[in-house]
């Protein structure tokens, strides 16, 4: 009982911050942050003391406990939970995170008129998020899956008086729902095939089933992942998500919702065939490679950062392909913390750009765009600092967290090349090409918001570093982004520590065999981390070159690379949005058009309007006959008739009484003939 | 068919003769003729009674009815007779309708006779009845009999109200 | 005779007359005389039926000597009416004397 509670609790709390702070949050008014803090740092112990129950039971696992939600006939679906290491490594990452970006929101979002609101859909957010880590079963999974989608789309559109962030949010719910779609039928594929809901009894189940049909439910399944952690094709709606307020980037765009699809994938990781594995790989490496390219011509701060998300979910999605799973949920958690310190951070350096344009009156001026900033570094040193060391996690540097995560994904893929050969050798390409490319664009970011002179004075006179309550989320967080947290070892160069150790071991039913992976990546562990390097410091020194010590002229390589499209490639995002829009929306519209001029003029004003000119038509006629027919002829005929009749029956009263005795005499003598004859 | 004997012709000629006397009653425009074919008819009922050995009833049906009832319809007769009475009474409208009807009581009348198996009872011959009618009336029919007293001293008073000159 | 049916053929006969008479005729004595003519058929049926009935009574003589009488009573008041009526409308067209005015 008291395990259901705990367990429980993760859900109920942030639904119960929901609940309390929509109906009655006008009445807390600005005391609602107080409340929704007290309720998630409840839920922040709690998972606290969940994980030191599992550092320290390392045999109690897993919790399992489920209940029967409904039945109908054959089908039944139930609720539970499935409690492992990784479930409480996820929850303690998404309750600290949580925890911090209400912190830094009470005074990011001060003074905003829909305050309460705003604690009260981060509450469902955290619920929903909970409620994927804990689901047992595939269906759970996607009832949580969809609210995901929804607190998303509320969150991204709280601003909704502007004009752009209503039309974000509806992007990123509809290009989710395309995801969501391939993942509803991938479920329902295994469902019918192996009879279970329940992620444990598919894994159990799938022997049984034909391969090719295990393979496309699979990837069906993954495109729900496809969705959810922007991947190429459906990454549109992460740069456009920047839209809400920089809080609920860092909590959901960059740590934990979009971490979700990475999560999924692990839990079905162990019935993904390898054919299934490889595309996944492919998907991610896509992903990985080409965010970091268009990342590099960004302007607008947020907007690199949300490329950068992209880029390293990449990563993530890729070394679940190369079977290097461990790695990937290993660069899941650490790119949680360092990305959400880099959002944070650059919430504040938006933060005090905001009101220094407030304090110049200045309304025109984008506060995020890097080219109004620089320098910055004099006048924000906790902002700078921090950013700092997420940064070097990000690009892969030695002694921060995420070079040891990154290495492992490396040495995942470096060993998949092994083992396949042939066209693979374009995964670690892709894998390091974007781990220089990375370095180089997030010290790019670095140097042309706080180091340099100022873009503009006037703005940079009124620069004043933030407030604690938003430094002290940005202390923790780079505290997080060290590479000593998770090894617990001061050699930088060591990667596996209690960490690894605890994210344990997959076994994988679906024709991948794990100790050959594992092997493997062991084996190209040493290639990997050196390559690594060489690529991160590469990109750091042209970083360098580029934007801090201005030794070469960016307009000029810019021009070079344009000489085969290169730049342009970048500066236009590839073009994807502008083929969606011929391929798909324009396509699209001109259908609607069509079938709205169809049902408007032909449907609408011929054919239902031709039943009104009947009906027109009909209760004429119906007049007519109502009138001349029934109402004349008949009703008045009638009439006529009875008086007809009467004129003929007076002639019976004559008042000659002998006349009556025949009447009399008649009757009754007809009256016996005929009883006689019955 | 029994042989017939002198009973049964005379009988037959009553028949004939009531028939065609009360054929004359129905059919006579003269009404003076009507009234004196009622009285043949009444005589010749009277004889029919005498062989149902009912001579009491005999003699009172000559007595009241041809020396009471006849004299008053003939007295009825004279008094509202006017001069151009003597021949109108033939043009009626129910004649056809009165006719067919009236046949076919007689012919559904004599469909029943014919067909009904009647008691008949033993020939014997009754002295004079009226010692027993005049028991009768006095004892059974007592009560019957005082009504009928009443009745006739009402319609007397009737008959003389009614006929009496209006005083002013 | 020895058998009923000529009595009640008699009686029916002059029934039916009688009936004929009281339909069709127009002057109002002669109905009167049709009313006698069925009396007198009802009472040989009552004298025929005691005659040849199992009777050692002799109630259907009464009976008829209680209709005769009333035959008289009525043939009595009837005439007294026939000849108000005579001297109110001056016929005794029983035609001419369906107004019920005075």
């Amino acid at each position: 009982m008291r395990e259901i509670l705990q367990i429980t609790s993760f859900l109920f709390l942030p639904l119960v911050s929901f609940i309390i702070l929509i109906f009655w949050g006008k009445r807390f008014k600005s005391h609602s942050s107080t409340l929704a803090l007290g309720l998630i740092g409840l839920m922040v112990l709690n998972s606290i003391i969940l994980f030191i129950h599992t550092l320290s039971h390392p045999h109690h696992w897993p919790l399992e406990q489920s209940f029967e939600w409904f039945s109908t006939g054959n089908l039944s679906i139930s609720l539970g939970y499935y409690v492992d290491n990784i479930t409480s490594i996820m929850l303690m990452v998404v309750s600290l995170i949580g925890f911090l970006v209400h912190l830094y929101s009470t005074e990011y979002m001060k003074g905003d008129p829909r305050y309460s609101r705003y604690f009260a859909f981060l509450g469902i957010f955290i619920f929903s998020m909970n409620g994927i880590l804990l689901a047992d079963s595939l269906i759970m999974m996607y009832i949580f899956w969809e609210l995901v989608g929804l607190s998303s789309f509320l969150l991204i559109g709280f601003w909704f008086e502007k004009d752009k962030p209503p039309l974000a949010a509806n992007k990123a719910f509809l290009t989710n729902r395309v995801g969501d779609i391939g993942m509803f039928i991938g479920i329902m594929i295994l469902y019918f095939n192996v009879g279970s809901f329940n992620i444990n009894g598919i894994i159990n189940g799938v022997g049984a089933m034909n391969p090719a049909l295990l393979t496309v439910a699979g990837l069906l399944v993954f495109m729900g992942a496809v969705g959810k952690s922007a991947q190429f094709p459906l990454h549109i709606w992460l740069p456009d998500a920047m839209e809400g307020p920089t809080p609920v980037s860092a909590l959901i765009h960059a740590a934990t919702m979009v971490a979700a699809g990475v999560y999924m994938t692990f839990r079905i990781f162990p019935f993904l065939t390898p054919e299934a594995l490889s595309i996944v790989a492919i998907v991610g490496a896509i992903t990985a490679f080409g965010a970091a390219i268009i990342a590099i011509t960004r302007n607008d701060i947020k907007a690199v950062l949300a490329y950068s998300t992209i880029s390293q979910l990449g990563y993530m999605i890729m070394a679940l392909g190369v079977g290097a799973h461990q790695a990937a949920l290993f660069h899941l958690v650490t790119h949680a913390m360092f990305k959400a310190c880099l959002f944070l951070c650059s919430g504040s350096v938006i933060h005090a750009m905001h009101h220094s344009l407030h304090d110049l009156n200045d309304n025109d001026t984008d506060p995020q765009d890097m080219r109004n900033m620089g320098g910055l570094k004099d006048k924000m040193p906790i902002t700078h600092a921090t950013m700092l060391v997420s940064t070097l996690a990000i690009a892969g540097v030695p002694f921060f967290s995420g070079f040891l995560s990154k290495d492992a994904i490396l040495a995942g893929t470096l060993s998949y090349h092994h083992m396949h050969h042939g066209w693979t050798i374009l995964l670690p390409l892709a894998g390091f090409g974007a781990a220089m490319i990375t370095a180089f664009y997030m010290f790019r970011l670095i140097f042309k918001t706080f180091y340099g002179k100022p873009n503009n004075h006037d703005i940079y006179k009124h620069i004043h570093e933030s407030p604690y309550v938003m430094s002290i989320p940005l202390m923790v967080l780079s505290f997080l982004s060290l590479a000593f947290i998770f090894t617990l070892n001061l050699n930088p160069l060591h990667g596996h520590g209690w960490f690894t150790h605890l994210i344990g071991h997959v076994k994988h039913v679906a024709g991948l065999d794990m100790h050959l992976v594992e092997d493997g990546i062991h084996h190209a562990h040493n290639l990997a981390m050196y390559i690594s390097l060489l690529v991160a410091t590469l990109g750091i020194v042209i970083s360098v070159l580029f934007y801090y010590l201005k030794k070469v002229d960016v307009e000029k390589v810019s021009n070079f690379f344009n000489i085969v499209g290169l730049y342009s490639l970048s500066k236009n995002k590839f073009y994807i949005e502008k083929i969606y829009n011929t391929i798909l929306y324009k396509p699209f519209f001109m259908q609607t058009k069509m079938a709205s001029f169809i049902d408007w003029n032909i449907y609408d004003q011929k054919i239902v309007d031709a039943w009104g000119w009947i009906t027109l038509k009909i209760s004429k006629y119906s007049a007519i006959s109502d009138y001349s027919i029934l109402d004349q002829k008949i009703i008045d005929g009638t009439s006529h008739l009875v008086q007809y009749i009467s004129s003929k029956l007076r002639k019976t009263q004559s008042g000659i009484i002998q006349n009556y005795l025949l009447g009399v005499l008649a009757v009754l003598v007809i009256t016996i003939i005929v009883i006689n004859q019955i | 068919m029994p042989i017939p004997d002198l009973g049964m012709l005379l009988f037959l000629g009553i028949f004939m003769m009531i028939c065609a006397s009360a054929f004359m009653v129905v059919t006579s425009p003269n009404l003076v003729h009507s009234a004196v074919s009622l009285l043949f008819t009444l005589f010749g009922v009277a004889a029919i009674y005498i062989y149902l050995y009912a001579d009491f009833i005999a003699a009172t049906q000559v007595v009241i009815y041809v020396g009471g009832i006849l004299v008053l319809i003939i007295f009825g007769v004279m008094l509202t007779n006017k001069i151009e009475n003597a021949t109108i009474d033939s043009k009626t409208h129910n004649k056809i309708p009165g006719l067919i009807f009236s046949l076919l009581l007689l012919l559904m009348q004599f469909y029943i006779i014919f067909n009904t198996k009647w008691y008949i009872a033993d020939n014997e011959v009754k002295d004079s009845t009226i010692k027993e009618i005049g028991n009768m009336l006095l004892t059974k029919y007592l009560l019957p009999f005082e009504i009928v007293s009443i009745l006739l001293l009402a319609a007397l008073i009737g008959a003389a109200m009614l006929s009496r000159k209006k005083v002013g | 005779m020895d058998y009923i049916q000529p009595y009640l053929m008699l009686s029916s006969i002059l029934f039916s007359m009688g009936i004929y008479a009281v339909i069709t005729r127009k002057n109002a004595v002669a109905i009167l005389m049709g009313i006698e003519l069925i009396l007198n058929s009802a009472n040989i049926n009552f004298i025929a039926f005691n005659r040849f009935g199992n009777f050692n009574t002799l109630d259907g003589h009464v009976f008829s000597i209680f209709v005769i009488v009333l035959a008289a009573a009525e043939a009595a008041v009837a005439l007294a009416i026939i000849i108000n009526l005579f001297k109110n409308i001056g016929t005794v067209d029983v035609d001419q004397a369906r107004e019920m005015k005075g």
